[in-house]
């Protein structure tokens, strides 16, 4: 093994770990959260920490893996790509359902420290 | 005796199938929740054996763990929590707890005290040979011998061509008529003609901006799959699969006549006819060949065959293409991205514009 | 027609590249069909994707691109994390949320979907509306320490514009 796939291995299991942690972290908010909004945030720590990080570092570990020959390059390609694809869709989807939730009055907000979206809409600023 | 020493690994596995059955039993039965965590654990010990007598070592190394160990901890933590007896026995909490404890470690040493002691002493790990079966697939799709294999490292296309060949192209044939059924179904029913304004409709400029940079990027990761099918996991399906999510993309986050501008009706038609003679194509050009040259072939022919020696070439300047593999991926994703582009923009054309056709064809 | 060519030509080279690297070789199969694909998918989306071409040949809007990923992953990534996990695991889970009101002046709507990507995907900020102008975002943020606009703009958006606007507008 040479010293660039010895770095790239280490590297790849510490990223994995590190999602491993941030899954862990981010179920235990769910779990903790009062309500809709505020574990939207813990979601995001499932999405890049928890499931971003992790495929980025299988991708290094498969690109390190000698073994595997030519495949490799494949697997790697595969996460990179379905990581950088995450990472643009994922945001899009909270920020959607985040939309929806309020706008459809499905999720309240409470506890709250300041609403400005509700005071614009009864100034009429917004429309929805 | 060497018999005997054969049956030992089926009576205990018939003992231990038994004795799991009979814990899921009391699990169910048990009104106490801490017993029946308790019985479920001694299930899962048991399970343990028999993945292990099935070979399969690895699962039961994850498995005696998770399932005796954490799982049975998490249950109890949660009835600990909820504090719900179906119905209060005579041992109290605490004293239950512990001595669930107690087993939960037991099965755990014992467990793996079962596994060494079963690996030492009976020495059935898992074969290194390959089985009759695995050994008969491998043979025809990596070894590299033309006259028995379909010339493509990945088995699973390998044998659905040449062992389920006909199987795929009726699969084909029932989506084919299905999406001709919804043809027929809408027919005069076209999109509407409408002027619109793109910032007015649809998701917000967030979602909006992601897609139109996430379609091509979609639509680029299908044609590799679907091109690739040969080689990697993947195939046709698989791609125009994952090419008709950006249909629904489109139109969900847009509107329907901004999808209508990049997939129109006529012209999906006609690509997915394309498409579909590209398949009758590829079934049959070995059988053309023979035609024209007087040889005998097959339908669904793709490498040369002891008896019939036509065959499509399998690489072309040292790239695999696996003969009509290529042909068959590439007609199959046009023909399902377009079928499924037909079908979401029919089903999302409003309700208004059908009943005039349908009112319209009444009268 | 000529705009339309110079608009396929970045989203084909863009999807070229995506197709290179998700298949994991470069063989000659691999190219041809790849610069086919290409080719045609950018034809077809390339009026969509794309607006400004010129941008696409201004080199030094990548190097501020690679500014902003390595800001973005190694500092707010790192920072927003570390932040929320800390309030997950405390036992007296201090969370004020609220949605604030958050001013942003960029111009291109690449630069809108940048910023609010960055904002939401940093764990304690959800941009949960865009205000039809183009000019506010509405943030729904785990930790409430003003609901001053400016001084909300300077906690969550301020550095994610600056990046934004180098490389977009």
């Amino acid at each position: 093994m040479s010293p660039i796939d010895f770095v790239l291995t280490v590297i790849g299991y510490i990223l994995i770990g590190i999602g491993a942690f941030c899954q862990i972290v981010a179920g235990m908010g769910m779990n903790r959260f009062p309500n809709f909004f505020v574990r939207l945030h813990a979601a995001t720590i499932a999405a890049i920490g928890g499931s971003f990080v992790p495929i980025i570092g299988c991708s290094l570990l498969a690109l390190s893996f000698e073994e595997l020959g030519d495949v490799r390059f494949f697997l790697a390609g595969g996460g990179f790509v379905a990581a950088v694809f995450l990472l643009i869709l994922a945001p899009v989807g909270s920020h959607l359902l985040a939309k929806a939730a309020y706008f459809s009055k499905a999720a309240v907000l409470q506890p709250k420290v300041v609403d400005a979206l509700e005071e614009d809409i009864r100034k009429g600023e917004v429309h929805e | 005796m060497s018999e005997l020493y054969e049956l030992i690994p089926y009576l205990v596995l018939s003992i231990t199938a038994l004795v799991s059955t009979i814990s899921v039993y009391l699990a169910i039965i048990e009104k106490d929740l801490i017993k029946a965590v308790l019985y479920s654990a001694i299930q899962s010990t048991f399970y343990a054996l028999i993945f292990y007598l099935l070979m399969v070592p690895d699962i039961v190394l994850v498995y005696i763990p998770v399932s005796v160990g954490l799982l049975p901890a998490i249950l109890i933590i949660a009835v600990k929590k909820t504090e719900k007896y179906e119905d209060v026995t005579g041992i109290s909490k605490t004293t239950s707890t512990i001595i669930l404890t107690l087993v939960v470690i037991f099965t755990l040493i014992s467990g793996y005290l079962l596994l060494l002691s079963h690996a030492i002493t009976f020495a059935i790990f898992p074969s290194t040979d390959v089985r009759t079966l695995a050994r008969w697939f491998l043979n025809t799709t990596l070894w590299w011998n033309r006259m028995f294999s379909a010339m493509s490292p990945e088995s699973v296309t390998a044998i659905v061509w040449d062992y389920r060949g006909l199987d795929t192209y009726f699969e084909t044939s029932v989506m084919y008529l299905a999406i001709i059924g919804a043809l027929a179904l809408a027919r005069y029913i076209e999109i509407p003609k409408k002027v619109f304004k793109e910032e007015a409709m649809g998701m917000s400029i967030i979602g909006k901006m992601a897609t139109r940079i996430m379609v091509p990027m979609i639509l680029i990761v299908a044609v590799s799959i679907a091109l690739h099918g040969h080689l990697t996991p993947g195939g046709g399906f698989q791609g125009g699969v994952t090419a008709a999510v950006t249909v629904s993309l489109l139109i969900f986050i847009f509107s329907v006549y901004f999808a209508a501008r990049f997939f129109k009706i006529n012209t999906a038609i006609l690509l997915r006819i394309i498409g579909l003679t590209g398949i009758i194509l590829a079934a049959t050009i070995t059988l053309i060949i023979g035609f024209l040259t007087g040889q005998q072939a097959y339908i669904f022919q793709n490498q040369p065959k002891v008896i019939a020696q036509i065959g499509l070439p399998y690489e072309i300047g040292g790239n695999l293409i696996s003969g009509t593999l290529l042909i068959f991926n590439t007609s199959e994703f046009l023909a399902v991205v377009m079928g499924f582009a037909i079908l979401f923009l029919l089903l999302s054309i409003p309700e208004e514009n059908v009943m005039e056709v349908i009112r319209g064809e009444v009268e | 027609m000529a705009s339309r060519i110079t608009r396929a030509i970045p989203v084909a080279i863009l999807a070229f590249i995506v197709y290179i690297i998700f298949t994991g070789s470069a063989t000659h199969f691999d190219i041809v069909t790849g610069i086919i694909g290409a080719i045609i998918i950018g034809a077809v989306f390339g009026s969509i994707v794309v607006t400004n071409v010129h941008k696409f040949t201004q080199v030094w809007r990548y190097f501020w691109g690679l500014a902003y990923a390595l800001h973005y992953f190694f500092v707010a990534e790192v920072l927003a994390h570390y932040d929320v996990t800390k309030r997950i695991l405390n036992p007296k889970m201090p969370i004020n949320p609220g949605i604030v009101k958050v001013p942003i002046d960029v111009s291109s709507d690449y630069s809108i979907l940048a910023v609010a990507n960055s904002i939401t995907n940093t764990p304690g900020t959800v941009v949960v509306y865009v205000h039809p102008s183009k000019k506010y975002f509405y943030v729904n943020w785990i930790n409430v320490t003003t609901p001053e606009p400016e001084g909300a703009r300077k906690a969550i958006s301020y550095i994610f514009e600056i990046f934004a606007r180098k490389v977009f507008d």
